[in-house]
């Protein structure tokens, strides 16, 4: 019953989160670290007791939009998932954020950046290594609470060194930008119906529609997407070249239509982050697409945790 | 209490469903209505009759979705009134960890 409310709650928290954040909903789920369903107290005490032997090495997990940490189990053994394999195969320490995947990337980027604050501070044993792995949607918060921890000089963003986004759109979301130019059509035509379908469509989350450009630029810097623009915009913040940058995308076919369509919901290119631009924090090895993969099966999938695996094997 | 408070959540969030979705169907009666009004409102002779059934029509059907928001509202007061009633004799024993809420056997992370 926990796990089933909690995955509705998180559906509605994607569909509506920033409107229960505005109203304040108690529905909202707060951004928090989760352990076995419940959120974890941030405080020495309590993470040296949730956990038998802390690590100095820590693995974070952030999950995409309209789901919960639950979504990196292993269907077949809800009790396995990247994070369980990496502390018995290399010895980290997983950690798993839960958040409002509604709210704004912005918002939910700075957010994480003040949990990741929080953990660094508390964690029990001397912490060498912090790595962040996102899937879709997380993986833009991972990038926004880099950016925010570099603005205001947060020590968490010291210790890492690796970075992982897993079916990230980092050139955005076409299917978000798709929605956005028919709403925009409808709204013009002088019908109050059509006009009614489109006040429904736009009742979707600011998270939802952030996806559209992966929008995740500092609040002051945020250029003015034209609404029917179906164009991937080029991104203006680069990766951090402090950070080993790891993608790894999903494709449904191995044809030329992998390109449009990628794991069904991120295109190749922008899971792949493939732009005109030259990109020098991120090298043609730490790239890496899974054909076959749609995108639900990325965040539990053997071929993803073996190139997770092999990466995170390589010397820093 | 958590429990409590979500219910109030629910119950808040269905209320500006129905908030928002009486205003929104308003405003589509009112312009679909609007729009046999404006050709009858040009036909001389029955044109100033028109134009107050017109009015008329638009002031019931703004009564009618009114009445809807009010006890909507009202309802949502009630509700969260019963729910306050029942949390209370309950809030003084639930005292918990949330670190130790951790449900046996949950296989999630």
């Amino acid at each position: 019953m926990g796990r089933k409310l909690d995955e509705a709650l998180a559906i509605l928290n994607g569909l509506v989160g920033d409107h229960l954040v505005r109203t304040g909903n108690a529905l909202a789920t707060e951004m928090a670290f989760y352990l076995g369903g419940a959120p974890l107290r941030m405080s020495r005490e309590s993470l040296s007791s949730a956990f038998e032997r802390p690590t100095p090495r820590v693995v974070v997990f952030v999950h995409g939009v309209m789901c919960t940490e639950a979504i990196w189990c292993f269907p077949a053994a809800p009790d396995d998932h990247y994070g369980a394999r990496l502390g018995r195969d290399l010895g980290f320490t997983p950690l798993y954020v839960r958040y409002n995947s509604g709210a704004s990337i912005v918002e939910n980027g700075a957010r994480l950046a003040r949990v990741l604050q929080t953990l660094v501070e508390a964690y029990p044993v001397a912490l060498e290594e912090l790595v962040l792995v996102g899937y879709s949607m997380g993986g833009l918060l991972v990038r926004r609470a880099c950016r925010v921890a570099e603005l205001e000089g947060l020590s968490w963003l010291t210790h890492v060194k690796r970075a992982f986004y897993v079916g990230t759109p980092h050139l955005g979301a076409p299917a978000e930008r798709m929605g956005r130019a028919v709403s925009a059509l409808l709204r013009k035509i002088d019908d109050p119906y059509t006009r009614l379908v489109s006040e429904l469509s736009d009742l979707r989350s600011q998270g939802i529609r952030d996806l559209g450009d992966a929008h995740l630029h500092d609040p002051d810097a945020a250029p003015a997407f034209a609404p029917y623009s179906l164009r991937e915009p080029q991104h203006p913040l680069p990766l951090l070249p402090s950070i080993r940058h790891h993608l790894i995308a999903g494709s449904l076919t191995a044809d030329a239509m992998a390109w449009l369509f990628g794991d069904a919901v991120v295109p190749l290119s922008s899971a792949s982050w493939k732009t005109t631009v030259a990109n020098e924090a991120l090298a043609a090895d730490r790239v890496k697409v899974l054909p076959g993969l749609n995108h639900l099966v990325l965040a539990h999938h053997e071929d993803v945790y073996s190139q997770l695996k092999s990466w995170l094997e390589e010397p820093l | 209490m958590k429990d409590v408070q979500r219910w109030k959540g629910l119950r808040a969030l269905i209320g500006d469903a129905i908030e928002h979705g009486a205003s929104a169907i308003e405003r589509v009666q009112i312009a679909t209505a609007k729009r046999p009004f404006d050709v009858i409102e040009q036909i001389p002779g029955i044109a100033e009759p028109a134009k107050g059934i017109h009015q008329v029509h638009d002031v019931i059907v703004s009564s009618t979705y009114d009445a809807v928001r009010l006890v909507n509202r009202a309802l949502g007061r009630a509700i969260d009134a019963a729910l306050d009633a029942v949390s209370e004799p309950s809030e003084a024993a639930e005292q918990h960890d949330p670190n130790v809420s951790r449900g046996d056997g949950d296989p999630r992370p």
